[in-house]
C-alpha cells in the first residue's frame, strides 16, 4: 500500500486525517504487530481454548494462599 | 519532630503515626507539604494544580477528630497528590491534556474516596504525559517532567509529577496509573518505590482510562511498607468496576516480618538481562545478594519468546487507545503532540481478529509466562530499566529512529507485564555513575501482591538508597 493510499485508508474507515508519512508509519507499525499475533494465533489458538478466559485464571488466583497468591 | 526528622521527610506510615500520636498535626503536615509543592514543584515540573483550601480543611477534620478521641483511618492526615487523572466531581482533570483542559468531572474515583475515608489529604493534581501516553514523561502542551536527580533527565512517565514529587519529599506518596509501565517507569527513574498492581485489584472507576484491559491504578512511596499501607485502603472490590468483583481484601501490612526463608525467586536469563549494562547487571547482582541475605532463595530460569508478548500488549493498547480516541483525532487533531499521535495512530490499523486472538491468548501467554520465567518460584526479579536514565535531549531530539530506540529501551521490561495482567513491585538499588537511581522488578502471580510487598520491604530493611535524598531537596 502506498503513502497515499494508507492515508486515504485513514480518512475513509475513521474519518482521521494524517499526512502520508504519518499514515504510512502507523501503517508499517500495526503490519508488524499484526504479523506476530498472527503468528502466535496459528500455533496457539484452539476452538476448545477460547473459554479459558483471562478473567478466570485472574478468579481463580483470588482464592489462593495470601502469601504466596499460588 | 526533631530537626532530623522535618516533617517533609515524614512517609506515609511515619506522617499516619505522628498525626495518630498527636507528635504533629494533620494541618501542619499539609501546610508544609503545600509550601513545597508551591516552590519546589515547578523546578521539577511535577504540579499541575494544588488544591489547598480542600486539603487544609480536611487536616482540620482530622486534628478535630483526634481532638475529640475518634478513632482515625489509617492514612489520617497523611499528605498525597495524585496524577491529574483520577476524577474528583467538581474539580478539573486535564490528563495532560490540551482537549480535556476544561474537563470538571460529575464523580469522584473510587481510589480517591477510599483514601479520603481513610482520613489521607488530597492535596493536588500532578503532572503527566498527555492522555499517559509517554514512558518518559514527555508532554508537547505541559512541558517534561524533570528528575529531581538531575533536571537534564527524564523524570519517567507517564506518572511524572508522582515520581518526582515522591522523590523530592513534597508528598509522601501518590497515585499513578500504569498501562505499560507507568507508573514503574518514573518510580525507578527518581528512585522511589511504586507498585503496578494485579489487573483488577484497584477500581478504575473515575480514572481517566488509555487501554482498559491493559489499564492499572497504584501508588508510588518512598518504601514498600508506605506501598502496603496505601494498598490496604484502595485494593478491593468495587461494583462499579466489574473487573475488581474477584478481588481480594488483604491487609499487606501484615505480612511485613523482614523474614523471606521459604520465599523462591526466579531470575530468568535471556531478554530482561541480556539488555542490561554491565553497571546496571552488578546494581541487579548487588540486589540479589541482599534478598539471599534476608533468607530468599534464587533460581535461574529462561524468559519466554518476549516479541510475541510485546506485539500483543502493543496491538491491544493500540486498538483501544484509537478506539477512545477516535472522535477527538477526527475534530480535533491539532491538538495532540505528535508523539501521543504516533502512538494513538496504528491502533487504527489493525484487523479485528488481531485483536480478538491477542485477548483469547492472553490466559494462556500468562500461564506460560509464568510456567517458563516463574517456574516453581514465588517471584521473578529483573530490571525494571535495564539502562541508565536517559536525558530528556535523548528521547526528544535528534534522528527520529535513534529517539525511537531510547524510548523503546525505556518500556523493554515494562510492558508486557500489563498484557500479562500480573503484580509488579519496583524498588530502587543504587545508583548509576551518572548519579541516577536504578531499579529492578519483583513480579509476582495474579493478586500476589502481598509476598511482592514482604520481599520488597524486607530488601529495605537491608539497604538504604530508598532514603537518599535528591540534591537540594
Amino acid at each position: 500500500m502506498s503513502q497515499d493510499d494508507a492515508a486515504a485508508r485513514l480518512r475513509s474507515e475513521h474519518g482521521v486525517s494524517a499526512d502520508a508519512a504519518e499514515a504510512s508509519a502507523a501503517q508499517a507499525v500495526a503490519r508488524a504487530a499484526s504479523a506476530s499475533v498472527a503468528a502466535a494465533a496459528d500455533r496457539l489458538l484452539t476452538l476448545d481454548e477460547t473459554p479459558w478466559s483471562f478473567d478466570t485464571l485472574r478468579a481463580l488466583s483470588a482464592a489462593a494462599r495470601p502469601e504466596t497468591g499460588r | 519532630m526533631s530537626a532530623a526528622h522535618p516533617l517533609h521527610a515524614l512517609g506515609v506510615v511515619e506522617a499516619a503515626e505522628a498525626v495518630a500520636s498527636g507528635a504533629v498535626s494533620a494541618e501542619a503536615l499539609a501546610l508544609t507539604a503545600l509550601e513545597r509543592l508551591e516552590l519546589m514543584g515547578p523546578r521539577f515540573n511535577a504540579v499541575v494544580a494544588l488544591d489547598a483550601e480542600r486539603a487544609l480543611d480536611a487536616a482540620r477534620a482530622v486534628d478535630q477528630a483526634r481532638a475529640r478521641g475518634d478513632a482515625l483511618g489509617p492514612l489520617a492526615g497523611v499528605p498525597l497528590a495524585h496524577k491529574d487523572l483520577f476524577y474528583r466531581a467538581g474539580r478539573p482533570c486535564a490528563g495532560g491534556s490540551l482537549i480535556r483542559r476544561d474537563f470538571v468531572p460529575d464523580v469522584t474515583a473510587s481510589v480517591l474516596e477510599r483514601l479520603d475515608a481513610a482520613g489521607a489529604l488530597d492535596l493536588g493534581r500532578l503532572h503527566l504525559a498527555e492522555f499517559a501516553l509517554s514512558p518518559t514523561g514527555f508532554n508537547a502542551h505541559d512541558g517534561h517532567g524533570r528528575n529531581p536527580w538531575n533536571l537534564d533527565h527524564c523524570s519517567g512517565g507517564s506518572s511524572s509529577g508522582s515520581g518526582g514529587a515522591v522523590a523530592a519529599r513534597l508528598v509522601s506518596g501518590a497515585l499513578g496509573s500504569d498501562t505499560g509501565g507507568s507508573i514503574r517507569h518514573p518510580a525507578a527513574m527518581c528512585g522511589v518505590t511504586g507498585l503496578k498492581p494485579t489487573h483488577g485489584l484497584v477500581p478504575m472507576f473515575g480514572a481517566m482510562p488509555l487501554s482498559p484491559s491493559l489499564d492499572t491504578l497504584g501508588p508510588l512511596a518512598r518504601s514498600a511498607r508506605d506501598i502496603a499501607r496505601l494498598m490496604s485502603v484502595i485494593a478491593g472490590p468495587d461494583a462499579r468496576d466489574a473487573s475488581t468483583l474477584s478481588a481480594p481484601v488483604r491487609d499487606y501490612e501484615a505480612v511485613l516480618d523482614g523474614d523471606l526463608r521459604g520465599v523462591t525467586i526466579a531470575v530468568p536469563l535471556g531478554y530482561y538481562r541480556d539488555a542490561a549494562t554491565p553497571e546496571i547487571l552488578a546494581l541487579l547482582d548487588e540486589s540479589l545478594r541482599a534478598l539471599r541475605a534476608a533468607g530468599a532463595r534464587t533460581v535461574e530460569t529462561r524468559a519466554p519468546d518476549m516479541a510475541t508478548l510485546n506485539a500483543m500488549m502493543q496491538l491491544v493498547m493500540g486498538v483501544e487507545a484509537a478506539t477512545l480516541h477516535r472522535r477527538w483525532l477526527k475534530e480535533r487533531p491539532q491538538d495532540y503532540g505528535a508523539q501521543v499521535r504516533a502512538r494513538i495512530l496504528p491502533g487504527l490499523s489493525y484487523p479485528a481478529v488481531r485483536y480478538a486472538e491477542a485477548l483469547m491468548l492472553r490466559a494462556k501467554l500468562t500461564q506460560d509466562w509464568l510456567a517458563r520465567a516463574m517456574a516453581d518460584a514465588d517471584m521473578v526479579h529483573i530490571p525494571t530499566l535495564a539502562v541508565p536514565v536517559p536525558t530528556i535531549a535523548e528521547t526528544t531530539q535528534g534522528d527520529p529512529a535513534e529517539v525511537a530506540a531510547a524510548i523503546g529501551r525505556v518500556t523493554h521490561c515494562t510492558r508486557a507485564i500489563n498484557y500479562l495482567g500480573l503484580p509488579s513491585l519496583s524498588l530502587p538499588c543504587g545508583f548509576t555513575a551518572s548519579g541516577l537511581p536504578a531499579a529492578f522488578q519483583l513480579v509476582g502471580r495474579p493478586f500476589g501482591e502481598g509476598v511482592l510487598l514482604k520481599a520488597g520491604e524486607a530488601y529495605q530493611r537491608m539497604t538504604d538508597s530508598h532514603l537518599r535524598l535528591p540534591p537540594d531537596c
